[in-house]
């Protein structure tokens, strides 16, 4: 059914419809353009598509329960500092046995993943996932250090996230693009201060889309998401890397003319080249120099620099 | 001799069309960050002083009209400074509703343990903290306490902040330029509903501005904690300002004495103080929308290295 979809925003709005399978969906944002914006389209659209919907939000870094977590349907569980194994197992021991009964679809939101140490991802993810759970996770790419430090080297949160999720979404401002725009500053060097006016928290926003099929063909699409009117447009991003031939790159470089014309060319591309030529009759005596007597030549058999073979 | 002290003053607010200017809504984060030149002294003493007040008085927003308002109770811990730093401050806004307000060192007061800093703050703000009432908490350099506490590691930090957060309006100030205390920065940046940045002028130091305060939304939506009001739509803007010595001279910081000017245009240093003014008799001749400022401002401070009669051309089409 998924292989019929054509339309990148038809895509975007089944995965945030929930009707998309994506087990796990990875979000990936700054403090410049965080995905809270993201969040609540996710959260809108999926509540309309599926009303008996089930929320339950890991909360590491939220203090105050979010606007559309529903007491009595939802769950806001606070996991900062916590051992999180304990408090899961619990949660989802109740909730497994419930869901026998009733196959309510779940939707659990994680608003940060950075707290995690890397070694601990798996055995967190292991505990969530589940057939009936959507996993949304959201990663600060700003937050690229290790808070908990682990002795042990091993790939970073991110490294394990990225190759675990069956969707990724990249949240970032629109001016990306730009190498001096602030959204590149922070990633490269950490945050910069002013930060500006209206350079945060845009509701007109970018996000570049990963989504990965059950046969591992990936599909890559960019978007901008304005919040304020819930509208999706697909980008396409131009190549700069174009092929440029030297007669561009010679053009107006200097005073002299470095260029050729039409007819300069394919007098050159009728030129035989002498070791092309070459090749062609001394191809069969391998790689031994033969020398071959024209007429010309004036053969003396005394002559002190002739070839010794 | 024109200077930046012929031009209009503005109001300062954090907030659009928010009568409370500077207060931000309960149980939210706000965060000052500063540089060790751009120290915050004043902006902290206008949030106290519109904090405790009864009819919404603060001296950085003088033209606005009086409003009643119910005080809240209000408690700055810092972890740097002793009052003796606010003391003039203090002394001449903290007038209203006194006995609201409460300066507390944890570092030089014995009573208090520095291991549960956090749980003597959370029981000041219970026993003051009413239905309607959410009492104001500043706390002024926590990363210091990464340092100070043995074993005190970022994610117990911030839990211990958390814990005062959900009793209490939080405003935490801190300083970018101290050494490991970016990652806590970052962290407390992802919390954070409001981002109010002090830097230097980018272009040099200037006689008359002592430079920018910028107000950023930060990624924590105010609609999410603050169910009953929604009005606090964030004023997305930057401002430049002067805090003038007035003779008191200051050996640590030259930017704590008072009292201070809030101006609109950013134009120092770089142009001459003739240019600058026939620019800001542009902007202040009084017609302008809101919107036509925060744009020349963005565009004055962030493109100065662009030639005078360019800006000029600019401001033409703005107008």
């Amino acid at each position: 059914m998924s292989a019929s979809v054509a339309s990148p925003t038809i895509l975007l709005n089944r995965i945030f419809s929930l009707r998309e399978p994506c087990p796990f969906i990875l979000v990936t944002d700054t403090f410049i353009q965080s995905a809270t914006y993201l969040t609540d389209e996710l959260i809108t659209k999926a509540r309309s598509s599926a009303t008996d919907l089930s929320i339950i939000y890991l909360s590491f870094e939220t203090t105050h329960t979010p606007s559309y977590i529903q007491t009595g349907r939802d769950q806001f569980i606070n996991l900062l500092d916590k051992d999180f194994e304990i408090i899961l197992t619990k949660t989802f021991q109740n909730d497994s046995s419930l869901n026998q009964i009733s196959n309510t679809r779940k939707l659990i939101i994680i608003d940060s993943l950075n707290y995690i140490q890397p070694n601990k991802i798996i055995s967190f993810l292991k505990l969530i996932m589940n057939p009936s759970h959507t996993v949304y996770g959201i990663y600060h790419q700003d937050m690229n250090f290790q808070l908990n430090q682990s002795k042990n080297p091993s790939p970073s949160a991110y490294t394990y996230l990225h190759y675990l999720s069956s969707c990724v979404f990249e949240v970032k401002p629109t001016d990306f693009n730009d190498s001096d725009s602030l959204y590149n500053q922070i990633l490269s060097n950490g945050p910069v201060f002013p930060l500006g006016v209206k350079s945060t928290q845009q509701p007109l926003f970018f996000i570049e889309l990963t989504y990965r099929r059950k046969s591992g063909r990936s599909l890559e699409y960019n978007f901008t998401i304005d919040s304020s009117t819930h509208n999706y447009e697909v980008i396409t991003l131009e190549n700069n890397t174009t092929d440029q031939d030297d007669e561009t790159l010679l053009k107006d470089l200097t005073t002299f003319n470095l260029g050729t014309t039409r007819k300069q060319r394919e007098q050159r591309d009728k030129v035989d080249l002498p070791f092309l030529e070459a090749q062609k009759s001394m191809g069969s005596v391998g790689s031994s120099i033969v020398y071959e007597f024209e007429k010309d030549d004036d053969y003396d058999e005394e002559d002190p620099f002739e070839d010794p073979f | 001799m024109a200077s930046a002290s012929d031009l209009q003053e503005q109001e300062l607010s954090f907030y659009q069309g928010n009568i409370h200017s500077l207060i931000a809504p309960e149980n939210s984060i706000s965060l000052i960050l500063h540089e060790p030149a751009n120290y915050p002294s004043w902006l902290i003493s206008g949030i106290i002083q519109q904090s405790i007040s009864s009819n919404n008085e603060c001296y950085l927003s003088q033209q606005s009209p009086a409003y009643p308002k119910t005080p809240s109770s209000t408690f700055f811990y810092s972890f740097s400074e002793t009052e003796q730093t606010y003391s003039k401050y203090f002394l001449k806004y903290i007038t209203q509703n006194k006995s609201l307000f409460q300066f507390i060192s944890p570092l030089t007061d014995s009573t208090i343990s520095i291991e549960s800093w956090n749980k003597s703050i959370i029981t000041k703000v219970k026993e003051t903290k009413t239905k309607d009432l959410t009492p104001v908490v500043i706390l002024e350099s926590p990363e210091l306490l990464l340092s100070i506490i043995p074993g005190l590691t970022i994610p117990k930090l911030l839990t211990q902040i958390m814990e005062i957060q959900k009793y209490a309006t939080l405003y935490i100030a801190l300083s970018t330029d101290l050494i490991n205390s970016s990652e806590l920065v970052i962290s407390l940046l992802h919390r954070s509903s409001i981002i109010l940045s002090l830097t230097s002028l980018t272009t040099g130091r200037a006689d008359d501005i002592s430079g920018v305060l910028s107000i950023s939304k930060g990624p924590i939506h105010n609609e999410d904690i603050n169910k009953k009001l929604v009005s606090f739509k964030i004023a997305d803007r930057q401002f430049v300002y002067f805090v003038s010595a007035n003779g008191y001279v200051d050996q640590w910081f030259a930017s704590v004495s008072m009292p201070m000017k809030l101006i609109i245009i950013g134009l120092t240093t770089v142009y001459e103080s003739l240019e600058i003014k026939s620019l800001c008799g542009l902007f202040t001749n009084g017609k302008k929308s809101p919107e036509q400022f925060d744009l020349s401002m963005a565009f004055i401070i962030f493109r100065n290295i662009l030639e005078i009669h360019a800006i000029k051309a600019m401001v033409g089409m703005l107008i």
